[in-house]
């Protein structure tokens, strides 16, 4: 039953693992074709656009694209637990987010081989990035996963952006340490003391707004 | 229809949506306020009251869709097109009271900065301020009429705010077909993005009437939508690209070497720092090198002297056989001529004695060709010694501070001084200033007869306003069917001067054109007046640390950018212009490899010289 | 006794501060087409929502096939079939895989019945769901809802936006399908001329509570419209279960309710002449208990 849910999930969100995809490795190329800046620069902007994008892109209708096409009433009806829909959605766009940022790490090796002293440095620089994506993902659900609308969806992302910012405010400028927490951004330090600590910190972080998001899914009357 | 319920209904429609956006705009400036009060500053950074402001054309753009939902949604829509109203006057309120809201919303940081600079006496805003404000009405407008065709909020307002990013950006990278936007098209101001703002604005409430009073609606697809704006995006950094990374790169390769490096012309062979040939071979670098012994060269059999000359003198030598140097081929013998300098070690400053030496490049115990002494030419100057040569057929022209010596170098091993001229370059501007552009000025022609009137022309430009460059091996005047004309590059622009006429005594030049930088050039730091330009075979380069620009300069009165090389971590060191065209680039790279090590790699690339 | 598939208990359900069901008390006859009547916004859909576990009531309980609705909603949603009002489904899935998919959450799925139900609705299998029509859709729906022989069957409006040619094909469906099967059918709808001819049971609901539940039959027969000229102290609220005093002309027409020889004598007494006594379609006694002029 799980897997069917896992194959509508994956089925459904196709495109935009083929358009993340596409244009990560499209404008990865490029960048490192055309090489104005350093290749651990381009890494850096590529990174830092699909940490922010490709969660935005699968987050815009993965929860409201049920309620706005009203399809909600045929998935609530079938006899799953809600548990497995929230998580056949929340594993596939995990696994989306992961292959995209696997894809294009791969890449920028490729496209920057021999230049790059230090071992995978490319590769891990950009996963870290993905484990901060996926955690952007995850606080998003917490927030968006009742959203009616793309629009609503988009304000959710949002509001997290602007969490994030005013976390990681305090955490730079006010240098309040717990508030880095919040802030899975600072994971993509690589190379920064404590950072397999702040990976493990993060990911419980991670793993209670999970679970708070699922609640909050799973409480889904009102909409109906 | 009674305007004011309208206007009414309208500013009771957005109320909790500018309440929303006014909470996000406040909430970093305030935030920032309460940490610095707290910590017992004053308020007085406008930091996150900038990032606020940075942000607004997204926020008025929410303010548009929000604006156009509130009556215009899909299902909402029939309700209100059922009714007598006047949809122009309706559509254009709807607009000027969104736009003043949204105003009044970005104005609200604006305001609190004012007022806490007033009240703890502090510095303002340290940004740009206008110009987010412009963009955001721009973002309104555009927002605003997507909404009015689309009828779906978010993805009205990603449509909206990607035309706005691509109409700001479009100016940057139109080719237009043509090579240099800057020269053939426009030149690029304030006024002109001014212009593009208010334009787009205007036509964007324009066009969301007429499809308001037509009914028009748009259907989209959000997976079109995210294809063709990526697709977008995808063509603007193509276009980016062929700005500003339009030179190919035909070959690159690490090399050996420490110091500051230079390239040299033997004759139709590049040496790098004396030391190695570099050849071409189907696009491929390869190096050889100059002397048997690999661990030699010419620099090694050129350093004939001590670097620090004799004991109580310290020598300065010009060129420094290291980085470079002035090569005479006769026959199958090269020499390398050498200027030496003394000065004493006691008295710092007084120059004593100045010889002109050349150097046999064989395996000689003593590779000293030949020595003359050109110590006339010192006057009583406690300075630094301007040393400039350059060698014209047979002929080596010395400057050494005001003054030129002659010497005939056609046989290396007899050199031969035919000619002195004393004090001829004083009392010269060895710069040119921005006032220049708007009066004929005048330059001194060194009195040299030894040379034909075309190369002294040459030598005088170079010599004033390149004194400090590598005259020896390049030169800013370009001359071509019978016309002179001179380049300089500042941080603004790159000018071009021409020669209108001369006489014994000066040269009278003009200014003619200017080719100013884009920001888009500027961003890896536009060649300034520390960067190096030359001219050769009527093109013009132009280079400071990471860039390269090519520019032709064959047409009067005109400086066409031909091609841009940008490379962000390498600092190019010196350049040369092969035979065939190519260019030849040595660059150094600085990279921390480790806890305190400072590792520097050097590259040569080979270019293809644009047309 | 016939045992109740469906239960409802002093149901009360809210949504915020507005209490929208105050008490509902129903039973659903096993094997029965049960008619669940109300105006719009009088939370026939919710109560079907509580029906389904979707919702947790404020108080009083449901039970369905035996199993409470708020512990057990799963087992439920195992055992029933719903039909939701204008229901949506993935239209990117053909006809075929939506069919497959579906089947893949029930262990009992049918697919020899559901191929059945192919060929009777005339589905095109290779169709995507979007490309369908409203009334294959409809019957797109009903055939998810039927492929596992659930034993009760709970429709929410199922013909909302359907012509009237295709209302009629699919309430032919539904009774051919179920109706020979012993197959509850809990049925919500306002259009009554659909319902009257198939229901067998009928309830309908008014401001939060059910005000009339009974065999459709019974309440054809105790429901009665009276037509007279009032005496002048004619006074009808005295008369028990008067649901609807209506002045035509000089005439009044009085609706009453478990309709005897003691209420007919009664009203003979206000009449100032000879009294006309009509039977009611099911409509007419729908208005009469929700908006009946009680006098």
């Amino acid at each position: 039953m799980f897997r069917m849910l896992l194959w509508k999930e994956w089925r459904e969100n196709l495109w935009k693992l083929w358009f993340c995809g596409a244009a990560s490795i499209a404008f990865t190329a490029m960048l490192f074709r055309i090489r104005i800046v350093p290749d651990i620069s381009n890494c850096m902007l590529i990174s830092l656009v699909q940490m922010f994008v490709v969660p935005v892109v699968y987050s815009l209708d993965i929860f409201s694209g049920e309620m706005s096409n009203r399809t909600i009433h045929l998935l609530f009806k079938i006899p799953v637990r809600k548990w497995m829909i929230f998580f056949s959605k929340y594993i596939v766009t995990v696994i989306g987010i992961l292959v995209i940022f696997l894809i294009t790490g791969v890449l920028m090796e490729f496209m920057a081989h021999g230049r790059e002293a230090r071992v995978l440095y490319l590769f891990k620089t950009n996963l870290l990035f993905g484990l901060a994506g996926l955690a952007l993902f995850t606080w998003f659900c917490a927030f968006g996963c009742q959203s009616r609308s793309e629009a609503g969806s988009l304000g959710a992302m949002f509001s997290v952006f602007i969490g994030w910012g005013i976390a990681y405010f305090w955490a730079t400028i006010c240098e309040v340490t717990w508030a880095a927490l919040f802030v899975p951004y600072s994971l993509t330090e690589l190379g920064a003391d404590g950072i397999v600590v702040m990976i493990f910190l993060q990911s419980l972080v991670s793993v209670m707004v999970l679970v708070i998001a699922f609640y909050r899914y799973a409480s889904i009357r009102r909409y109906l | 229809m009674r305007v004011s319920g309208i206007i009414h209904q309208q500013i009771c429609q957005l109320k909790w949506h500018l309440l929303a956006c006014l909470g996000l705009i406040m909430v970093l400036p305030i935030e920032e306020a309460i940490v610095d009060l707290r910590a017992g500053d004053d308020y007085l950074s406008s930091a996150m009251a900038s990032l606020a402001i940075m942000f607004s054309p997204l926020l008025a753009g929410l303010i548009a869709c929000a604006n156009v939902q509130g009556d215009l949604n899909e299902k909402r829509y029939i309700f209100w097109r059922s009714k007598p109203a006047n949809v122009k006057l309706l559509i254009t309120l709807k607009y000027f009271i969104g736009l003043v809201a949204s105003l009044l919303i970005i104005a609200c940081p604006v305001i609190f900065v004012i007022l806490c600079s007033i009240i703890w006496n502090s510095e303002g805003f340290d940004r740009f301020v206008p110009l987010p404000i412009l963009i955001a009405i721009m973002a309104y407008s555009l927002c605003f009429a997507c909404n009015v065709v689309v009828r779906k909020t978010a993805r009205a307002w990603l449509i909206g705010m990607l035309i706005g990013c691509f109409v700001l950006v479009l100016p940057f990278m139109l080719p237009l077909n043509l090579k240099d936007f800057m020269t053939d098209v426009m030149l690029l101001t304030f006024g002109l993005y001014l212009t593009i703002i208010l334009v787009v604005s205007a036509a964007a409430f324009l066009f969301a009437l007429y499809a308001a009073q037509h009914d028009w609606y748009l259907k989209t697809n959000l997976r079109e939508l995210l294809w063709v704006g990526t697709g977008l995006v995808f063509i603007l950094l193509m276009l980016f690209s062929s700005q500003v990374a339009n030179i190919k790169v035909l070959c690159e390769r690490e090399i050996d070497a420490a110091g500051t490096n230079e390239l040299a012309y033997l004759g139709n062979r590049v040496i790098l720092n004396g030391i190695s040939y570099v050849d071409i071979d189907n696009n491929k670098i390869s190096l050889s090198h100059v002397a048997p012994d690999p661990d030699t060269g010419l620099v090694w059999l050129a350093w004939g002297e001590s670097a620090y000359g004799r004991e109580g003198y310290i020598a300065q030598i010009y060129p420094d056989p290291r980085h470079g140097g002035l090569y005479k081929k006769v026959g199958d013998e090269v020499y390398s001529l050498v200027i030496y300098a003394y000065c004493s070690e006691e008295i710092s400053g007084l120059y004593e004695k100045v010889y002109l030496r050349s150097y046999r490049f064989a395996e000689d115990p003593q590779p000293r060709a030949s020595e003359l002494d050109i110590s006339d030419c010192l006057m009583d100057r406690i300075n630094r010694i301007r040393i400039a040569a350059r060698l014209i057929d047979n002929i080596l022209v010395v400057c050494v501070d005001d003054s030129c010596i002659v010497v005939d170098v056609a046989d290396p091993n007899e050199l031969r001084q035919i000619d002195e001229k004393i004090n001829v370059l004083k009392d010269v501007r060895w710069h040119l200033e921005y006032e220049d552009r708007s009066k004929t000025f005048a330059v001194p022609l060194v009195p040299i007869n030894d040379i034909n009137i075309e190369e002294r022309i040459r030598l005088s430009i170079d010599l004033i306003y390149r004194f400090y460059g590598s005259i020896y091996e390049s030169s800013i005047v370009d001359i071509h069917d019978g016309k002179i004309a001179f380049f300089s590059a500042s941080q603004r622009d790159v000018a071009r001067f021409d020669v209108t006429s001369w006489d014994d005594e000066k040269i009278y030049c003009r200014f003619s054109a200017a080719r100013p930088f884009t920001i888009l050039e500027g961003m890896a730091g536009a060649p300034g007046r520390n960067g190096r330009t030359f001219v050769k075979d009527q093109k013009l380069y132009c280079y400071e640390d990471e860039q390269l620009m090519v520019f032709d300069v064959s047409l009067d009165r005109s400086i066409r950018k031909l091609g841009h090389f940008v490379r962000m971590d390498r600092n190019i060191e010196d350049i040369a212009v092969l035979e065939d065209g190519k260019l030849l680039l040595c660059t150094s790279w600085s990279k921390r490899g480790g806890i305190g090590h400072h590792r520097q790699r050097r590259y040569l690339y080979l270019l293809e010289n644009p047309e | 006794m016939i045992e109740a598939a469906i239960k409802i208990e002093g149901l009360h359900f809210s949504y915020g501060k507005k209490l929208v069901l105050k008490g509902v008390d129903l039973e659903v006859p096993k094997g029965s087409i049960f008619g669940f009547l109300g105006r719009n916004g009088t939370g026939k859909t919710t109560t079907i929502k509580t029906l389904l576990g979707l919702q947790k009531p404020k108080a009083g309980r449901c039970i369905v096939g035996g199993l409470d609705s708020v512990t057990k909603t799963l087992e439920i949603r195992r055992r029933i079939g719903f039909m939701a009002e204008d229901q949506q489904m993935y239209g990117w899935m053909k006809v075929s895989r939506i069919i497959k998919w579906v089947a893949g959450f029930y262990s009992d799925w049918d697919q020899k019945f559901a191929d059945e139900l192919i060929d009777v609705f005339k589905l095109p299998t290779d169709t995507k769901v979007k490309e369908l029509s409203k009334g294959q859709n409809s019957s797109l729906a009903l055939l998810l809802a039927l492929g596992h022989r659930p034993d009760i069957v709970i429709l929410d409006d199922p013909t909302l936006g359907l012509d009237p040619i295709a209302r009629k094909d699919f309430l032919r469906h539904v009774i051919d399908l179920l109706q020979s099967n012993n197959v509850t059918v809990f049925f919500s709808s306002h259009l009554l001329y659909e319902i009257e001819p198939v229901a067998d049971h009928i309830a309908i609901l008014d401001k939060g509570v059910i005000i009339k539940a009974s065999k459709t039959e019974q309440l054809r027969e105790s429901v009665r419209k009276f037509v007279m000229k009032p005496a002048l102290e004619a006074n009808f609220s005295r008369i028990p279960g008067i649901l609807d005093v209506l002045k035509v002309g000089d005439n009044v027409s009085v609706t009453i309710e478990d309709c005897d020889e003691a209420k007919r004598i009664q009203l003979k007494s206000m009449s100032a002449n000879s009294m006309t006594e009509t039977a009611l379609n099911l409509d007419e006694i729908f208005e009469a208990y929700v908006i009946g002029n009680r006098g």
